[in-house]
């Protein structure tokens, strides 16, 4: 046998490279290992790292879930209110209409005939029945607008004709109270494009506003042709608001000055409407006012313009 | 001979106190408290006009009035609806389904005299003689 032949030493020499060769291998599997381990904890890292973003994650869904819970209860509440309001409304609208019509038929005399102190106190009645009546309408109006529900219906109104049609339904009033009741119109037709009825009613709540508050002197209404609007306003010499209150003009249910003193009282939302509605037509109102000397109200209205017209209407005979 | 008008509402005393102004001012009056009896009445009655609530019990005022179109005798007579629900949809909707005029509550005797007259055609003269 070779091996036989093999010395001593050589067989001394080869167990060594063996044994080196087992060494490295040793080393190599321990590395092995080692790496092994450096992976498996990386990988237990990741886990961790990845069970936290889960945790956020649904934290994060957790929190979008009570948003939206939060939001659709605050919709409820806003719907809620909304009905609440209207339900009230037309609750009282049918008792309002059997008590004003049962005032005034026994004023009319239809159930026969009454004394003059009669008289009186059931015209009282009837004149608050009249205030909670405006009452019932301006919060429906208010919360038409607040819901969004307030539609116009627009079309070319000459505004001028329709405030002189206004002003005339208030001269016997302005007579009584011994005021004068001035007109400044634009020589031509003022043509805008509006919501009539709710443009009637900014003018009545504007005219009523003013004759609350004047004593003597005028009101003027004046309407003008500009070349981007159509510019309204509505002064009176009545006592003024002071500065400190103009900001709150426009604000719901605020009243200024001794409106006990007024002949109407007010709802305090008559203002408030005023501006929703000129604000829904795009226009803008504003007030300046000077103590003990007058207040005027300006707002304007949208032109009308060719552009305006919807499409396909309005082409009689084709 | 007087006007006769029909007035369906089912609040009692809505209908009393209506029919006390019709009567006041010269109509003669028939009374029905809900949509049947408003139906029958019509055709009893033959009224010059009715006026009708939109929320009654057995068949509303708009039910009654799809039923009068229907039938020959019934379907010339104009109607005015009431509501105390007033909204420009349901204005819109009884104007387009043919009716003479729309109140809403609460309404005023005025109100309610202008447009039964102008329903039965008699505003024109009166409003001009004054």
């Amino acid at each position: 046998m070779e091996d036989k032949d093999k010395t001593k030493e050589e067989l001394i020499e080869e167990i060594k490279v063996i044994k080196a060769r087992l060494a490295n291998l040793q080393d190599l599997e321990n590395k092995y290992k080692s790496a092994e381990l450096g992976l498996k904890k990386a990988k237990e890292e990741l886990e961790i790292e990845a069970w936290g973003h889960a945790k956020t994650n649904e934290a994060i869904k957790y929190l979008y879930k009570e948003l939206d819970k939060k939001n659709k209860e605050l919709q409820t509440l806003d719907k809620l209110k909304t009905d609440f309001i209207n339900i009230a409304s037309h609750e009282l609208r049918t008792p309002l209409t059997i008590i004003r019509e049962g005032i005034s038929q026994v004023l009319d005399g239809i159930h026969g005939q009454i004394t003059p102190e009669q008289r009186e106190f059931l015209s009282i009645c009837l004149e608050d029945v009249d205030r909670l009546k405006r009452v019932v309408s301006d919060i429906l109006d208010i919360s038409k607008i607040e819901a969004g529900r307030f539609k116009l219906i627009k079309e070319q109104v000459d505004i001028v004709s329709l405030a002189k049609v206004v002003i005339a339904s208030f001269y016997p009033k302005v007579k009584s109270m011994g005021l004068e009741m001035r007109e400044n119109f634009c020589k031509q037709a003022a043509i805008a494009y509006v919501d009539k009825d709710s443009i009637i009613r900014v003018f009545i709540n504007l005219i009523s506003n003013a004759l609350k508050f004047t004593d003597k002197g005028y009101i003027e209404i004046s309407v003008r042709d500009k070349p981007t609007d159509i510019e309204c306003s509505i002064s009176d010499t009545g006592r003024g608001i002071s500065e400190e209150d103009i900001p709150q003009v426009f604000g719901k249910f605020e009243q200024f000055g001794n409106t006990e003193m007024a002949k109407e009282k007010g709802t305090g939302l008559g203002l408030s409407i005023a501006k929703s509605i000129i604000e829904l037509h795009q226009g803008d109102i504003w007030v300046k006012s000077i103590l003990n000397k007058g207040t005027k109200f300006t707002f304007t209205l949208p032109k009308y313009i060719e552009k305006d017209m919807p499409e396909g209407e309005d082409i009689p005979g084709v | 001979m007087p006007k006769k008008i029909l007035i369906a509402d089912d609040e009692p005393y809505m209908l009393k106190l209506i029919a006390a102004r019709l009567k006041a001012n010269n109509y003669e009056v028939v009374m029905a408290s809900d949509g049947l009896y408003a139906v029958i009445k019509a055709h009893e009655e033959k009224p010059d006009l009715i006026i009708l609530d939109i929320r009654m019990p057995v068949g509303g005022g708009m039910g009654v009035f799809e039923n009068l179109r229907m039938t020959t005798d019934t379907m010339l007579i104009p109607i005015i609806f009431i509501t105390a629900h007033p909204s420009e949809e349901i204005q819109r909707k009884v104007m387009e389904m043919g009716a003479e005029d729309f109140i809403a509550k609460p309404f005023d005797a005025d109100e309610l005299l202008a447009k039964v007259r102008k329903a039965l055609g008699e505003d024109v003269d009166k409003s001009q003689a004054q």
